[in-house]
Parts: C-alpha cells; structure tokens; sequence
C-alpha cells in the first residue's frame, strides 16, 4: 500500500481525533448548568478566596464538587495539582462595611466593578474572601459613586415638593434607583449627591 | 476497490474504537461534575491517547486480519505515525490542564503529598515519551534491534499500564461504572492481544522447530539461509510472503526478524526446507546472520503478508526490485516458471552496481528459460562495457519496455529501499497504472 496514502490516513485520523475531542468538549459545555460554567470560567477556576486550608470542607464528594475518584485523597493534598489563587485585597479602609461595597463596585464592567461571576454571591460576604489591605487600612476610598466617577448632582431642587426624596425615588416597583443603590437608606442620599441649584438640566 | 472496501471497514472500526469512550463519557456524563472546557478538553485528549496507544498493541499483534488487509509495511508505518500523534495527545492532556489557572505545575513535578494516580500518570507519560523517543531516535542512539524491541515492548506495556492506574484512580469520567468497564475490557482485550503475540504465539511454536542447513553468501553483502523442518512437515507460503525468523533454544530466546522468502512456496524441496535471502542492514543482519551455522536451531511464525501475485489477478506482472528488494519477486519469478504460467512478466531489476545484484545469475538464467519473462537490469554505476539500462527505473525506462497497449492491465509489485519506493509510487500513476494495481513492501520495515 502507498506509503504516502498511509501517512494521508493517519493525517485524516488525528484531525478527526481532534475534531472529536473539540465536540466532546461542547458536549460537555452544553449539558453544563449556567451557573456551573460561571465557576469555571477560564480565569476563575474558583472563588479565589473560598481558597482556604480546609478545601474539603466545601469539596465533597457528596455535593458533587469534586469527582468522586478523589474521594481517597488524603485532605492535604490538594494544593498538589490545584492552584492556590491569591485573594483580592481590598486597598482601603472597610470602615463602611460589607454591604457597602455594591456602591462602588456592584455594576459588572465598570471600573473596579465585580466580575459577573461575583453576581452570584450575596453583597455582605464580600469581605468573607477579599479582606483588607493591612498597609491600606486607613485608606479613604476613592469618591462615592460607581468607580472613579464623581457621583452625579442632582439634577433638580431638594426643597419643597423635593424634599421628600422617596416621593419620587423608590426601590420597590417604581425601581427609580439604580440596582446597586438597594441597599442604601434615601436619607442618605446627600451624603454623596450634592444638591444643585437650578432646574432638571443644569 | 477491494483495497478501498477493506479501508472504509477497518478505518470505521478504528475509529469506533478510539472514540468510544468519548462517546460513553459524554452520554453518562454527570453534571455535578462539571470541569471548565479546558479540563474538558484535556480528559478528551488523555482518552484518546490511551486508546490510540492501546490499539498500538493490537496492530503490532500479527493479526491476519488486519496485516492481511493492507499488509505488514504499511500496518508498521501506521503505527509508527500513530505512536507519534498519540503522544501528541498525550502531551496535551497535562499542557492543557496548566493552561486552565485550576491546576499547578506541581502536576509534572509530584511531592510527598501528591495522590498517587497522579504520578502514575506521570510514570505513563515518561514511559510514553521514552518509547516514542527511542524509536525515533533508534539509529542516531545506535540502539541494536534487540535492546529496542524489548525496551519498546516493556516499557508500552508498562506505560499503559500505569496510564491505566492514572484512569481509574483520577478523573470525573472514570467514576462511572460504564466507563471503567469499558477500559478494563479494553485494556484486557489489547494487552491480551500482545501477550498472545509475545507468548502465546511462540509457544505455539516449541514443537514447529527449524534448523539451519545452509548459509551461503550472495551478491550484494546478502546471505542465504536455508531451513528445513525438524519432526514436522513445515509450511506453503504464496510467492512474494514472509516470514518471521529468529534462532535460539526456544521460540522465546530472541526476537524476530521479518524476512521474505526467496525460496518457491508452491514447491518446497523433498525435506520441507524453505530459504531467506538477508542483506547485511542492520546489526542482526550483519553480525549474526553472516555467522549462522549448519545445525543451528531456528524458529519461523509464518507465512504472513500480502504482497503475492496469488491475490492479485492481472494480464500480467511487473515486478520492480532494488537490491536485496528482489527477494520476494524472485520467489514469485520460480513460482510462475514451475506453474508455467504464460502471462508476460517483466522483471526491471535496479542496483547501484553489478556487484549489488542479488541472485543476477539466477535472474539472467531463469530469463533465458523463460519467453515470457523480460529482465531490465538497471544500474547506477556500470562498467563502460555495460550493455543494460544505467540510472535509475524511471517512467522513461518503464514505458520503453513495457506493451504500450497492455501495462495499464498489469499487477505492479515494488520491493526495495525507500527511495525506489517512493519515485514508483509517484511515477506508475503518472504513467496511468490504476492505484490498485500497484503494491509495496519496504524491506526495512522494522
């Protein structure tokens, strides 16, 4: 037989193999729960700072969250073959608290915003896996507001009709606030959002 | 068509075979144990290449089946090229779980915590590296036959063996019970396969032995060996087929070696003896072969191969040999002289020089016996006085001899080194021989 046709052959095979192993992923891919394949997006194989000595206290075999041919494995030996991530220090005081953290980084894609994986998590356990910065502590954060944008003034008057800031701006069926704005009381809007002196517009 | 047939059959089959697991792995998959599409990837990569270096087994296994299909040359060559691509595989499997941020280099270098099928898998990808690497690099490392053939073989059995470990004892897709059952059957059936052929076979030989009744040297630094049948009556074999030979005690004392017979199989002499014609290439060949007694115990696993004119029907035969690559075609030449088959046959005999043709006188009087036989002796270097063709067999040389009207009607066999196997395999198609006309052996084929 040509030897030539052979080698066309073998040529043909490893591209199918190739081929078969690509489908074989999105197989794979597609039987996969949405929220399955978040935890696995190629750069966060794991919330970083669930990272902890005591991996089998998530990682069982009866949540399913690891294969249950590890089921033997001795409990320190995880770090063998996975990566440790490093945590995410938050660079300045939390003198707010966790549940303010939204404020500033709770829309996905703006800067400093959480990745869209992190939507998943409820907004007071940030701290859980991002712990402070001991050199930053005393660190003021940047401005109020989303990111490194100055937080907008309002853009009418505050007394009279105004005055009553829930009249108008509610978080319930109205949803006249921003999304990551829930948490906050509506007193507290001026805290961050200067009055200004004229008419919508100005 | 035949051919073709026979391709489709066995490519389908082999592809089933390597896929299956995918096929398994993907159909019971379990959603809890959900990987990244790069581990994903990667475990699609490891099974592909265990299975692909398990099969390698079975095709080295002499199985007439597939060898009988599209011969021994081009089932070496398949896993030759095979063996490399597995370990292409192989050394994605690791490259791609590094490249997914869940695992650590620590996977290639383990520590006194690392789980063990870990540095089983480890252990296989090493076996596998060192048994790809030292068939590639077999000559520049000077390697006899021998020492590689054992090596080659302990350390694939080994190396599947813990590739194997690795499987089982890691992974989410082995977990499932249809899945391990489906590498424990295949693992059984393979390894099973190579240990028939290692074992079983030449056991089955202790009571076929041969001995040696005659060692003479021929044209072309080649050696004749003739070997008769001890308390058994030996064998037939189609012109053109080959045998595997080794000497020692047992059929189990040393390896064996490829060789086709020169002798006619139709007739074999009163006392069954049948005879090898082996060139000096190689290290048995040279040192062992020169110096083989009268008397010495011989064993033979045979007849394999298809290259015959038994299993080709054509309006006649061109046999095209380099060197040692005549052996086979002269054996097919003695076949078709005592048949006195009247077909035109038509011998284009090619060295580098006279001193290099084997069995030349035979050839020159088996021609003047002959009407229908026409030898082409073509020579690379030749005397001023040389009467005969000079170059190389070229589509010139072919077409000048052969009936312009009747050659695309012949059966085209082509013995030699690589070189003249190559230039026939390029040039016959251009001259209009149909592809399933034409067939090889490469007589260094191992």
């Amino acid at each position: 037989m040509n030897h030539r046709i052979v080698s066309a052959v073998v040529v043909t095979i490893v591209a199918l193999f190739a081929l078969a192993a690509g489908m074989f992923t999105w197989a794979l891919a597609t039987a996969t729960p949405q929220q399955n394949l978040k935890a696995f997006a190629a750069d966060n194989p794991h919330p970083p700072s669930r990272r902890t000595a005591e991996c089998p206290e998530c990682h069982t075999v009866e949540k399913g969250t690891i294969p249950v041919t590890h089921r033997n494995y001795d409990r320190d030996s995880c770090a063998s073959c996975h990566r440790l991530a490093v945590p995410v220090l938050v660079p300045h005081s939390i003198a707010m608290g966790d549940v303010r953290c939204p404020l500033c980084h709770g829309d996905p894609g703006r800067d400093s915003g959480v990745p869209v994986s992190h939507l998943r998590y409820e907004t007071d356990e940030c701290l859980l896996c991002h712990p402070v910065d001991a050199e930053h502590f005393d660190v003021e954060p940047a401005p109020a507001g989303l990111a490194r944008s100055y937080a907008a003034p309002i853009p009418h008057e505050t007394g009279g009709l105004f005055e009553d800031c829930t009249y108008c701006h509610q978080i319930g069926q109205r949803r006249s606030l921003p999304e990551n704005h829930r948490d906050f009381a509506l007193e507290t809007c001026e805290d961050c959002h200067e009055p200004s002196d004229g008419a919508p517009g100005n | 068509m035949r051919l073709i047939v026979r391709g489709v059959l066995w490519f389908g089959l082999y592809l089933a075979i390597i896929l299956f697991p995918l096929v398994v792995g993907a159909v019971f998959f379990d959603p809890a144990q959900a990987a990244g599409p790069l581990i994903s990837l990667a475990a699609a990569c490891g099974y592909i290449a265990l299975a692909l270096m398990a099969t390698e087994l079975a095709l080295v296994s002499r199985f007439g089946g597939v060898a009988g299909a599209f011969g021994l040359d081009s089932l070496l060559q398949f896993h030759r090229q095979v063996g490399i691509a597995s370990m292409a595989f192989a050394t994605a499997h690791p490259a791609l779980l590094l490249a997914d941020r869940a695992y650590t280099m620590g996977l290639l270098v383990p520590a006194s915590t690392t789980p063990w099928p870990v540095i089983a898998g480890l252990v296989a990808f090493v076996g596998a590296a060192l048994v790809v690497g030292l068939s590639v690099f077999r000559r520049q490392l000077r390697l006899s036959y021998e020492v590689w053939h054992t090596t080659h073989s302990a350390l694939s059995l080994a190396l599947i063996g813990f590739a194997a470990l690795h499987v089982l004892g890691i992974g989410r897709f082995a977990a499932l019970p249809v899945m391990r059952a489906v590498w424990i059957i295949y693992l059984v059936s393979f390894v099973g396969m190579f240990l028939r052929y290692r074992l079983v076979r030449p056991l089955s030989q202790m009571n076929r032995p041969w001995e040696v009744t005659e060692n003479r040297a021929e044209h072309g630094q080649a050696h004749t060996l003739v070997l008769r049948p001890v308390g058994h009556d030996g064998f037939r074999f189609e012109p053109g087929q080959f045998g595997w030979i080794g000497f020692g005690h047992s059929p189990l004392s040393g390896n064996q070696h490829p060789i086709s017979f020169s002798s006619n199989g139709d007739i074999p002499n009163e006392d069954g003896a049948v005879a090898f014609t082996i060139k000096q290439l190689g290290d048995w060949s040279s040192e062992i072969v020169p110096r083989v007694k009268p008397g010495t115990r011989a064993w033979i696993d045979g007849p394999h191969g298809v290259f015959t004119i038994d299993r080709e029907e054509g309006a006649g035969y061109v046999l095209i040999g380099g060197g040692v690559g005549v052996t086979p075609l002269y054996s097919m030449l003695q076949a078709l002289e005592t048949r006195g088959d009247v077909r035109p046959v038509f011998l284009f005999h090619g060295a580098n020089d006279l001193s290099d043709l084997t069995f030349r006188e035979e050839l020159a009087a088996m021609a003047e016996r002959m009407d229908n036989l026409t030898l082409v002796t073509v020579l690379v270097r030749a005397e001023d006085d040389w009467s005969g063709e000079r170059g190389f067999i070229s589509a010139d040389i072919l077409t000048r001899y052969l009936p312009p009207a009747l050659y695309r009607r012949f059966q085209y066999f082509i013995c030699g080194p690589g070189p003249l196997m190559d230039a026939m395999e390029e040039v016959l198609p251009e001259i209009g021989v149909p592809a399933d006309r034409i067939h090889t052996e490469r007589f260094d084929m191992v």
